[in-house]
């Protein structure tokens, strides 16, 4: 199966506010996982597994973190990696994923 | 007592990492035929615990799967039949939570919290069951089952469903000749304990209630693991035994 970026922000919104327990309008693109939805870590193991679960993808935890601190220094601040972690770099990274799968729709 | 996993083909939930490594590495050195070690997601570590498994001679099976979601048991439980006619032993050591008070909780904690570390142990049983022709099944409890332990409510409460889980399937099974037992540890020296805001002083308060006066070692289990799918243990059934160096006395 296939998917449109249109279609995996949906869906990965839709993820994300059913697991946090935020309403989808808050899961916007610039919103910052951690400090403007309250995500803790076990809800990133959680939204993983969803993600992971409804795109067919397997998410190398350390192949994320690497990409998460890429461009950031040698030690990026907590306060780096909260403003980088957004749904909009979230999707990015989705859309990465599945286009290195060919899951994703030219 | 003689090896009670000689010869016997055996699959750890969790079993990768912490206690379930150590009952993997057990089970391998006493003999087991062939070990299939679930693990969620760290491939490295999952690649050692089969290293050593291996050099006590034993086939080691890696098998990725989320326990949280059936479709993923289905596919662990299908490689499985892929590979052997039965099963003898079953050790649950899949496990996962957030630790925080209860009332802060959010439905997905306590879903995934009970998913992974419960209701994967019924399902896995399901499974399990027409694969064995008599065997053992032990599930890892805590004593946050039983009693309270702060910042423990999510994992605590799935610890005691699983608990009262493992009476029901010992009774339910015990006529097929397939034994259901669960151990209670103490406070277990894995990387899991880090998890608890302020792990050192919950570790030097625990060494102090013990009246071993030390936390437990993963192979402190592993050994109960052995003796619970011994023959020596036969007339055991839907119990869950304590094991934490008299932790709980006080």
């Amino acid at each position: 199966m296939s998917y449109t970026n249109e279609e995996i922000l949906s869906k990965f919104q839709e993820i994300v506010a059913d697991a946090l327990s935020v309403d989808i309008s808050e899961v916007v693109p610039e919103a910052r996982v951690f400090s403007d939805l309250a995500a803790e870590s076990i809800d990133i193991l959680d939204i993983q597994f969803r993600i992971e679960d409804e795109f067919g993808l397997k998410i190398n935890r350390d192949d994320f973190g690497e990409r998460l601190a890429e461009g950031l220094g040698e030690e990026p601040t907590a306060q780096d990696i909260d403003a980088r972690f957004t749904i909009g770099w979230c999707v990015d990274f989705i859309c990465e994923e599945l286009q290195a799968a060919e899951k994703v729709e030219e | 007592m003689k090896s009670a996993a000689l010869g016997r083909v055996a699959l750890v939930s969790g079993g990768s990492r912490g206690i379930g490594r150590a009952i993997s590495l057990q089970l391998a050195a006493e003999g087991a035929d062939t070990v299939f070690v679930n693990y969620l997601q760290n491939d490295v570590e999952a690649e050692k615990t089969r290293e050593l498994v291996e050099q006590h001679d034993c086939q080691a099976h890696l098998v990725r799967a989320n326990l949280a979601y059936p479709n993923q048991i289905g596919q662990l439980f299908d490689q499985i039949e892929q590979t052997v006619d039965h099963l003898d032993v079953f050790i649950h050591c899949a496990a996962l939570t957030s630790m925080k008070p209860t009332l802060a909780l959010r439905p997905n904690q306590w879903d995934l919290t009970m998913n992974a570390s419960t209701r994967s142990f019924l399902l896995c049983v399901k499974r399990c069951v027409p694969l064995m022709r008599e065997g053992a099944i032990v599930a890892l409890s805590s004593l946050g089952g039983g009693r309270v332990i702060p910042n423990y409510g999510a994992m605590g409460i799935a610890k005691a469903a699983l608990e009262s889980t493992v009476r029901y399937l010992a009774a339910e099974l015990a006529p097929k000749g397939i034994r259901v037992n669960a151990i209670s540890g103490g406070l277990i020296d894995t990387e899991s304990i880090r998890n608890f805001p302020d792990s050192e002083t919950l570790i030097e308060e625990t060494v102090k209630r013990t009246p071993a006066g030390r936390i437990g070692q993963p192979e402190d289990i592993a050994d109960i693991a052995m003796f619970l799918i011994s023959s020596e243990s036969r007339w055991i059934c839907g119990q869950t035994l304590v094991a934490d160096g008299g932790l709980s006395l006080s």
